[in-house]
């Protein structure tokens, strides 16, 4: 018996819209200004880089505060609340599911509802992503966006350079994310599943 | 004008202090002393933003502004290049008489190639290639011979700032600060220009985050030819000619490495991107690149990839 269950609140589409259209521009006009000075056409000039990169990145802030104050706001946030007791061995026991036995189309080990609809690997990894690895990479960002801000050096470090550090370190951490969530997406009924039910909100189950 | 005992021996001590790099090294120290006892004499004056002399028509003690261009620093002099020198050596020993007689400011003053040129010791610097690349420059084109060597380079304090291993930071302060000294200060600039349009920030509206990177390079990076033979380049180049494009500098192939860089690393013993960022003051968007990031994120990309294209080949496997 599939139920339809409702996931998905308008805003969190939204956000999630923006969030990823905003992602791979910034991953886009990042690798053109890391590898500046190629022939090849599909990079963007360093400077219209550098100008696109700025303007997605407070958009991508403004996003993110948007994101907290929501969460914060309405029921949402009970879906971030990681339960560390039994945490890695239900991490596991997904992980293998995903590893063997969704391909011998077993059922999962747990069942998406309303009240809990990230599996423990997904609540770990999007409570990572954007509890950590999104302010990281914000604050970097925004320090990177303001850089006679920064202190010259902190102790025996040139800040600008562990800043950078930094910051690229978490946006290729986001964009390895970004790869592995777009196919886990995949892992539904069927491969369209998650995709539907992102855009509609409604998901089968 | 009298020798003032007291002077010569708080000199001689402040000597003894000093960290004399240059001429200590190389001239005997009877010979440094002597240097010291005749510049005592000009020093005493030209030492000093004032000085004072006994007016012989009004008998009486006087005290006067020293003129700010004819001020020389006695600790910088020392640890310049020219600190083994007397004064006389290069001035008229007319001067050694006070008042100095008027007609000496006609003096024709000695360029630099006029001691360096043909110089074995300082064969390295290679002046007559400086002096080549110098008349191309736009200075010179503008202004003729005029604007010579002394234009920016005071030989009363002039010490090589780029070397190996030296303060990047303080290179670019030192090198910025002779351009400024005319391109961003209207009494300098009204000496050859009776344009009003100096101010350097304004000329660099177009340049994204102007202040660091006013802080992070030199004038000379971005509007002067390098020459090889040459340390520095001396050809500096019309506005027209400027260095516009973002890459030439964001790049792997930065041109930094053969400008600022080059004075100031290594490249036999260091490859750029192997300098640890606890040490390196230098960062640019794009350069140097760290080969170990690098290779690791393709590495590790491309084995989330492998992982995800067997996932998807057993799920294609299984379904059948």
């Amino acid at each position: 018996m599939s139920d339809k269950l409702y996931l998905y609140p308008l805003w969190v589409r939204v956000w999630h819209a923006i969030n990823g259209l905003l992602c791979f521009v910034l991953i886009y006009t990042g690798y053109c200004m890391q590898y500046a000075g190629g022939e090849s056409i599909i990079m963007l000039e360093f400077e219209k880089a550098i100008s696109l990169h700025n303007i997605c990145g407070i958009l991508l802030l403004i996003n993110y505060l948007f994101f907290l104050i929501f969460n914060l706001k309405t029921g949402n946030k009970r879906h971030y609340k990681v339960k560390l007791k039994g945490g890695l061995k239900n991490m596991y026991l997904q992980i293998s599911y995903y590893n063997k036995g969704f391909l011998k189309g077993e059922e999962a080990p747990f069942q998406t509802t309303t009240r809990q609809k990230f599996n423990p690997l997904q609540k770990f990894t999007y409570v990572s992503v954007m509890y950590i690895l999104m302010p990281l990479l914000l604050v970097s960002g925004i320090s990177l966006f303001f850089p006679i801000t920064l202190m010259e050096k902190l102790p025996g470090v040139s800040s600008l350079h562990l800043t950078s550090l930094i910051h690229r370190v978490s946006s290729f951490s986001l964009t390895a994310f970004l790869i592995i969530h777009i196919y886990s997406s995949t892992l539904g009924h069927s491969p369209s599943m998650h995709f539907k039910s992102i855009i509609t909100g409604w998901s089968k189950h | 004008m009298n020798l003032n005992l007291k002077y010569l021996v708080l000199l001689i001590a402040f000597f003894l202090s000093l960290k004399v790099e240059m001429g200590y090294t190389q001239v005997k120290e009877k010979e440094f002393l002597e240097t010291l006892t005749s510049n005592l004499r000009c020093l005493n004056c030209h030492g000093q933003v004032n000085y004072s002399f006994y007016n012989e028509w009004i008998e009486k003690k006087v005290v006067k502004s020293m003129n700010p261009t004819h001020v020389v620093d006695p600790e910088l002099y020392y640890n310049s290049h020219h600190g083994t020198f007397k004064c006389l050596d290069c001035h008229s020993p007319d001067y050694s008489e006070f008042p100095h007689d008027k007609e000496l400011r006609m003096e024709p003053i000695s360029n630099c190639l006029d001691c360096h040129e043909g110089d074995e010791s300082t064969k390295c610097y290679n002046f007559e290639l400086l002096k080549e690349e110098h008349e191309k420059s736009v200075h010179v084109q503008k202004f003729s011979e005029s604007f010579d060597c002394r234009m920016c380079h005071n030989v009363h304090n002039y010490h090589t700032q780029a070397r190996k291993g030296a303060n990047v930071k303080q290179i670019i302060a030192f090198n910025n600060r002779i351009c400024l000294d005319c391109h961003n200060d209207q009494t300098n600039f009204s000496k050859w220009s009776q344009s009003d349009n100096f101010r350097i920030a304004d000329k660099h509206e177009w340049l994204p985050n102007r202040e660091l990177h006013f802080k992070s390079v030199r004038c000379i990076e971005c509007h002067a030819e390098n020459k090889k033979g040459l340390l520095i380049g001396h050809n500096i180049r019309p506005k027209e000619e400027a260095v516009r494009r973002c890459e030439q500098c964001h790049s792997e192939s930065t041109m930094m490495k053969s400008k600022l860089y080059k004075n100031v690393f290594d490249f036999n013993r260091t490859q750029l991107s192997e300098v640890p960022i606890a040490l390196e003051s230098i960062y640019v968007i794009g350069a140097p690149r760290n080969p170990y990031m690098k290779w690791g994120s393709i590495s590790l990309l491309l084995l989330i990839l492998l992982a995800i294209t067997s996932h998807i080949v057993k799920r294609i496997i299984k379904r059948k």
